[in-house]
């Protein structure tokens, strides 16, 4: 079973990042330089405005990723 | 620093875009609400509290970017072009503004701009920049002078 779900995780993570990816690299550099600016500290700005600005490909990339690992189950 | 195009946290509200620096340095309860409200008050935006920035006009963006950045306690604060977006009409307003926050407040400001007029109206010292390097300095009204 453990390896089963490693070898999903394996196969559906890319799905997982390249979402998260897309969503992180479409926020404007100006935002989290702004944080920094306002001594935020990297963790801070990371999940009260990096996490925050980027939730939907967190979300879609999970359920993709979900999506594809489940697949594997139904597989004959 | 307030940047050109303010640079605003869009998932946020006035109120917490304002409390950011406050809130990441680990202050929280009614000291924030109190520090948040005055700095809101300040810039004539208590009614707008809890509206996101898209709802807000290029003009107030500014002035909470404004309060934003005295909320921070810096010693200096960078104004990088803040009025380049605007048109004239806010442009002097804002311009106005920034004079009487900077009257109360009583901050160390260092304002980038290619505009005459907002250096000689903001200006207490004017360095002029060519190729890198401080090419000039002089006063607002020395500015003005030659710029005829």
């Amino acid at each position: 079973m453990a390896i089963t779900v490693l070898l999903s995780l394996f196969v559906a993570l890319p799905f997982y990042i390249r979402a998260v990816r897309a969503a992180m690299a479409s926020i404007p550099p100006s935002i989290p330089a702004a944080a920094a600016l306002l001594r935020a500290s990297e963790a801070y700005t990371f999940f009260r405005v990096i996490l925050p600005l980027s939730h939907e490909g967190v979300i879609g990339g999970f359920v993709m990723c979900w999506t594809r690992a489940l697949g594997e189950f139904g597989a004959p | 620093m307030v940047f050109q195009r303010h640079a605003l946290f869009p998932h946020l509200s006035v109120f917490e875009n304002v409390a950011f620096s406050l809130r990441a340095r680990g202050q929280r309860g009614a000291p924030v609400k109190a520090r948040v409200g005055e700095l809101l008050d300040l810039i004539g935006l208590g009614d707008y509290a809890q509206a996101k920035p898209d709802v807000l006009s290029g003009g107030q963006c500014q002035r909470v970017a404004f309060a934003r950045a005295l909320a921070s306690d810096a010693e200096v604060i960078l104004f990088d072009e803040p009025l380049s977006s605007l048109d004239q009409d806010l442009k002097a307003g804002l311009m106005a503004e920034l004079k009487r926050l900077h009257g109360l407040k009583r901050f160390t400001a260092l304002y980038v701009t290619h505009t005459v007029d907002e250096a000689a109206v903001l200006g207490e010292r004017v360095l002029c920049l060519g190729d890198g390097r401080i090419v000039r300095t002089c006063s607002p009204a020395g500015l003005m002078s030659e710029a005829g």
